[in-house]
Parts: C-alpha cells; sequence; structure tokens
C-alpha cells in the first residue's frame, strides 16, 4: 500500500508489475517467486488508505476460503526532526492524533510485532489526519500509517502488517521543497532493503499456512450432494481432522464416493475419529527441527 | 536470541531489568507504559509470533499468587501457583499458552521481591496446616528453561531459605540445573520434571531438551540431593502407546533411585474449550486437535476438551500399572479430565 505514484514507482519497476486496468484505485499486479504481488496507490491520507485496503479485501480477498496469512506492507515517506534524508526506518510503534493536537490522541499506540528480520533502524510513527507544521518529539510524522495498522489488522495477522517510512524531511530539509522526482529518488535506493525484508514476511507468511488437503475431495462432494453451510464446515473440519489423524486417504475417499448423505458422511467420519489412534512418525523431529539442549 | 526488548517505563531502572539489558546488548529497546499495550493487543497471531518472539519487562501489580486449580496437587496442603514469567522458550503443541495468550511474546515480571513478600504472608497463613503449603511455578512458563537470564531459581532458593515449612516446586523440561547444583540440596524445594515418550516428545515438544538429556538432568539432581518428581502430563494419545509409555516408565525408574522420588503424576490431555477453539485455528493441520477427543463440562461448569473417558482410562490404566510394578502407590496422584484427583493408595 503506498500513497503516491512517485514513491511506488521504483517498487514497480523492481518487481515489473503491470498496471490493471479497473475502477475504484490504481492497482499494479505482478508476481514474484508464485506469489501475488498487489502495489495499491492509496492517495494521501487516512480516509484514502482506508478506502484502497477495503477495496482492496473486497476485490481480492474476501472469499471464506482465502488465506489470511497475506503479507500487507505500507511503504511511503515520513518526516522526522533529525533523521538523515532517505533513511529507512520500520515502524515499531504507531498513534494517530487528531487535527495535529498531541494531546486528541485518536486511539492507543499500535506495537508492531517485530518477528521478521530487519538490521536497519526502528521508529515510532505519528500520523496526523492533515499536513503538519512541527516535527513531534522523536517519532516520525505521516498521514497514512494509523490508517493502514489499524485497517489492515483487521484483515490479517498483526505480524505480516507492516511499514517502511524512508524519512524525506527533517529540521533541515522541508518538506516544502519536496516534489515527486525527489520523492522517487529518496526511495529508489531503498528499493533492495526493502524487497529483502517482503521476502522475509512472505517466508514469515508461510510458517503459518497450510494445505488444506481434502479440499479437493469436498469440491467434488459439494458438485455431487447438496449441503448446507454448516454442514459444509462440519465436513471440511472433519476431512481436515482424519487427514491429520494418519487415516487411510482411499478410506476417506471411498467413504466420499459410497454416500449420498452428508450427515451419515460426517458421523461416519466421527466415529473413525473416535477411535483411530494417531500415527506418530519417527521422522517427526526433523520436521519439526532438532531438540534443543536448554 | 532476543532481538526486541520492550521495558515498561516504570521498570527502567530496576536492576533485574538492568541486568537483562546488559545482557541483550544489541537489542532494540522499547520503552512503554504497561506490557499490556504490547502484549494484549489485538490481532497478533502466536503461531508466528513463535517464530521470533520478542522479551517484555514488566512489573506484576496484583495477584501474584494464587489457589492452584483443584486438580493440582503433588502433596502439599494449600496449593498455590506463581508465574514470574508468561510464555516459554519450548514449542509444545499441547500447551495451553497458545490458546490462552496471544501474544507469544516472553513477559518477565522483574519484580520478584513483590512474589516473594506475598508468598511469605501466604506461607505465614498456613503455618499450622498439617501438610505444608505448596508453591508451583513452572504454571505459565518453564521454571529453568530461561534460568541464565531470568535468574529466578537461584533468587527463589533464597526466599524458600526463609520459609522451611512451605515447598516450591519447579515445574520444567529444561536442563539448565547449574544454579541448583551449583548449591547444597534444599528440603523444601522439588524439581518436577514433565517427561513424554521420545517419540511423543520429537514430534510434539519442538525445542525441548530430548527425554535422555532431562533423565540425565533428573539423575544429576537426585545424586545432589535434591528431590525430583516426575510428572507425565499429559499423556499423549497415538498408536503404539502402550509399548512407549511403558518403555519411558522403565527408563525412569531404571535411572533414578526409585525410594527418593518425591512424587508422580499421571495426567490427561485436557483444555478449556475457548482456547482448544484458539489452538486449532493456529494448527488445523495438526493431528493433536484431530482424533479421539471429546467435550465435557467441568465441575465448575466450563467447558473442556479431553480425551475421550474410555480413552483416558485405557492410558491411565497402562501406565498406572506400569508404574505400581516399581513405584510406591502412595506417591503417585492422577489427575482425570473430570477434574477430580484420583487417590489411588
Amino acid at each position: 500500500m503506498v500513497a503516491l505514484m512517485c514513491e511506488a514507482r521504483p517498487l514497480i519497476d523492481w518487481y515489473q508489475l503491470k498496471k490493471c486496468v479497473g475502477r475504484g484505485f490504481d492497482l499494479y499486479v505482478g508476481e514474484v517467486a508464485d506469489v501475488a504481488i498487489h502495489l495499491v496507490i492509496t492517495g494521501i491520507g487516512p480516509q484514502n488508505m482506508t478506502g484502497a485496503i477495503s477495496w482492496l479485501i473486497g476485490r481480492f480477498f474476501s472469499a471464506p476460503e482465502c488465506s489470511i496469512y497475506n503479507v500487507w506492507l505500507n511503504v511511503g515517506t515520513a518526516g522526522h526532526t533529525d533523521l538523515p534524508l532517505a533513511m529507512p526506518v520500520r515502524i515499531a510503534q504507531c498513534i494517530g492524533v487528531e487535527n495535529n493536537d498531541e494531546k486528541n490522541l485518536s486511539a492507543r499506540a499500535h506495537y508492531v510485532p517485530l518477528v521478521s528480520p530487519w538490521d536497519g533502524a526502528l521508529g515510532a510513527l505519528q500520523t496526523s489526519n492533515s499536513v503538519v507544521e512541527s516535527y513531534p518529539n522523536g517519532a516520525l510524522v505521516d498521514m497514512e500509517g494509523a490508517a493502514f495498522f489499524y485497517w489492515a489488522t483487521r484483515f490479517g495477522p498483526a505480524e505480516l502488517v507492516q511499514s517502511i517510512k524512508v524519512i524525506s524531511d527533517n529540521r533541515e530539509n522541508s518538506a516544502n521543497d519536496l516534489n515527486t522526482k525527489k520523492i522517487t529518488q529518496l526511495i529508489a535506493p531503498n528499493v533492495p532493503i526493502i524487497t529483502q525484508f517482503a521476502d522475509g514476511l512472505l517466508g514469515l507468511a508461510q510458517r503459518g499456512s497450510w494445505q488444506n488437503a481434502e479440499k479437493i475431495s469436498l469440491q467434488q462432494l459439494s458438485k455431487r450432494i447438496r449441503m448446507t453451510e454448516s454442514q459444509r464446515v462440519q465436513l471440511n473440519e472433519m476431512l481436515q481432522n482424519t487427514i491429520n489423524a494418519g487415516l487411510d486417504i482411499e478410506f476417506i475417499q471411498q467413504a466420499i464416493n459410497q454416500t449420498d448423505d452428508v450427515t451419515h458422511l460426517i458421523t461416519s467420519l466421527r466415529e473413525s475419529l473416535a477411535t483411530c489412534a494417531p500415527v506418530l512418525s519417527s521422522l517427526g523431529a526433523s520436521k519439526i527441527g532438532s531438540n534443543k539442549s536448554d | 536470541m532476543i532481538d526486541t526488548i520492550y521495558i515498561e517505563e516504570a521498570v527502567l531502572e530496576h536492576p533485574r531489568t538492568q541486568g537483562i539489558l546488559q545482557r541483550f546488548k544489541r537489542a532494540q529497546n522499547i520503552v512503554i507504559a504497561r506490557y499490556g499495550e504490547v502484549f494484549n493487543s489485538h490481532a497478533q497471531n502466536f503461531r508466528l509470533q513463535k517464530q521470533n518472539p520478542s522479551l517484555v519487562l514488566a512489573t506484576k501489580q496484583n495477584k501474584r499468587v494464587l489457589p492452584a486449580p483443584a486438580q493440582y496437587e503433588a502433596g502439599g496442603g494449600a496449593n498455590y501457583y506463581f508465574s514470574h514469567m508468561l510464555n516459554c522458550l519450548y514449542d509444545c503443541r499441547y500447551c495451553f499458552l497458545q490458546g490462552m495468550y496471544q501474544s507469544a511474546n516472553y513477559l518477565l515480571f522483574v519484580n520478584y521481591e513483590d512474589f516473594a513478600q506475598d508468598i511469605k504472608e501466604l506461607a505465614q497463613q498456613h503455618i499450622a496446616d498439617a501438610q505444608p503449603p505448596w508453591f508451583f511455578s513452572g504454571y505459565d512458563c518453564d521454571s529453568l528453561a530461561m534460568e541464565p537470564m531470568t535468574g529466578f531459581a537461584a533468587e527463589f532458593l533464597n526466599v524458600f531459605d526463609d520459609i522451611p515449612d512451605a515447598v516450591l516446586e519447579l515445574r520444567t523440561k529444561s536442563t539448565q540445573i547449574r544454579s541448583l547444583l551449583a548449591r547444597p540440596a534444599k528440603d523444601n524445594v522439588v524439581v518436577a520434571y514433565s517427561l513424554s515418550p521420545d517419540l511423543v516428545a520429537q514430534n510434539v515438544e519442538e525445542g525441548a531438551p530430548s527425554l535422555a538429556k532431562r533423565i540425565e538432568a533428573l539423575v544429576k539432581l537426585q545424586h545432589a540431593g535434591w528431590r525430583v518428581g516426575i510428572r507425565f502430563d499429559p499423556v499423549i494419545w497415538h498408536e503404539g502407546f502402550q509399548k512407549n509409555y511403558s518403555t519411558l516408565v522403565e527408563q525412569v525408574f531404571a535411572a533414578l533411585d526409585t525410594d527418593k522420588i518425591d512424587s508422580v503424576t499421571l495426567g490427561g490431555f485436557r483444555l478449556p474449550k475457548g482456547y482448544f477453539k484458539v489452538m486449532r485455528k493456529l494448527f488445523p493441520e495438526h493431528w493433536i486437535f484431530s482424533a479421539g477427543l471429546s467435550e465435557s463440562e467441568s465441575g465448575g461448569g466450563a467447558k473442556m476438551i479431553s480425551y475421550r473417558d474410555e480413552i483416558e482410562a485405557e492410558m491411565f490404566d497402562v501406565i498406572e500399572r506400569k508404574i505400581k510394578q516399581y513405584f510406591d502407590v502412595s506417591k503417585l496422584y492422577i489427575y482425570r479430565a473430570n477434574n477430580e484427583l484420583e487417590d489411588v493408595s
């Protein structure tokens, strides 16, 4: 999620993203190592950020079967009293401020879980809903961060909702002197470190994902037999459990093929699970990593 | 390795905080007002956070020492538990902490002196009791796993010097026993090890020391004169459990001086239903949440998930019979999932 085209341009070039024609927000799409990338130009300010997140969710990620383990990365520029221009800062804490009044905090601070690696600086971000004339004490300042964290964490784990801000102005270099070309020049040299960070986040996301192995069976069954949503959820859970417990796939497939009665199938699988002890593999150790000796 | 340390402003100058910050000089430090801002923040994912937990240093302001759950007993009179730390170095798939907390960060309460004061006051209340009050540590964390950082055991052994009529139980899977071996054994401290068959440990106790290393630590402690306890808890149902648990019992009792074992407990896999649902959502692919389970109501009316009665009964029967071949049953305690402690003596 990037506020301005001039901030996004270096990332679009790096990932070789293509513009996706449509209504709403400017969207650039691409793929890296089988992972889909959606880059949205949100526009400036919290309302635009809020709208862009809702729009993206509605367009691509609202189906129940969509994984929640998606990476949300906000890249942009921010001001700070004395940090040097072009310095990338990972946001560790964010708070919204109404009408530039530091006493008028819109919500309590959001602390960003810092799970994936980052070798650079960490910083606190203060988001204002209008242009700020002075820099808050010790914090970076922008106009979208708080809305980004607030809404993106509604749709995925906070560990995967992250923001990198590049310093665009400070006490010595006024924001008034910025233009689109300068902003692109500030972002561009940081693209390698930003994309490396994004790779780390994608790796982390994969640690949360899992293969829904029974999906095909369930899809086949759904085409053949009518079932309620509640039955579908129950059956889905039951099929996953049978596979987890190590029940023979052929047995499961046979049970599915032989029935036209979903209730009966659920009962039959439940009974099997009640008496079938899980089969543990001695390979467990290599799957889960060797035991430490602490 | 700790990359990030959140520090409550109130404990910034605490000597224990300073010591820990010295230990992790390269960590990024972030000052916070109250630990809840970080630890209880919404949308955290335990599974992801467990990949690289941060450390939170805070003060525990109240409810530091609590009555232990009804079934928690190992030979004492009044039973209490306390947690100087929330969350654990290890990543055991059956652990209720995954369902209880949103955060996998290590939350360390550095105000040990307040815990000590509360424990001493409670011990005083039970001074005339027939049996000593028992204080369990290691309910919300492993008591010893992070000892080099926390210095918890070293500190609380001194505390229990002052209250010889109270017992401290250190529940652990860790081999960090240097601070214990470095001093004379204490009569009122029990070091209790949670043990599982090797195959179970390999599958569901990620990061924990192997069974062999835990037994080795138990032997060292016993040789040094420490009271040791054995906790077969939770017992995990799997194909071949009869053989695997029998072998485990044989291994343990062959290695230790059986007469000097303080107590043995046996407990089933049991969780509040709410925690179970969170854990299954975090690990939908894991077999441990998939088979042999049923829902029941605890004495207090809370919904619990545990193994079906007949499964648990069969497992306990096999293990209990094996234990009885070696061990005095008056010191064997069985925690059944229905929350009733069975006296097998």
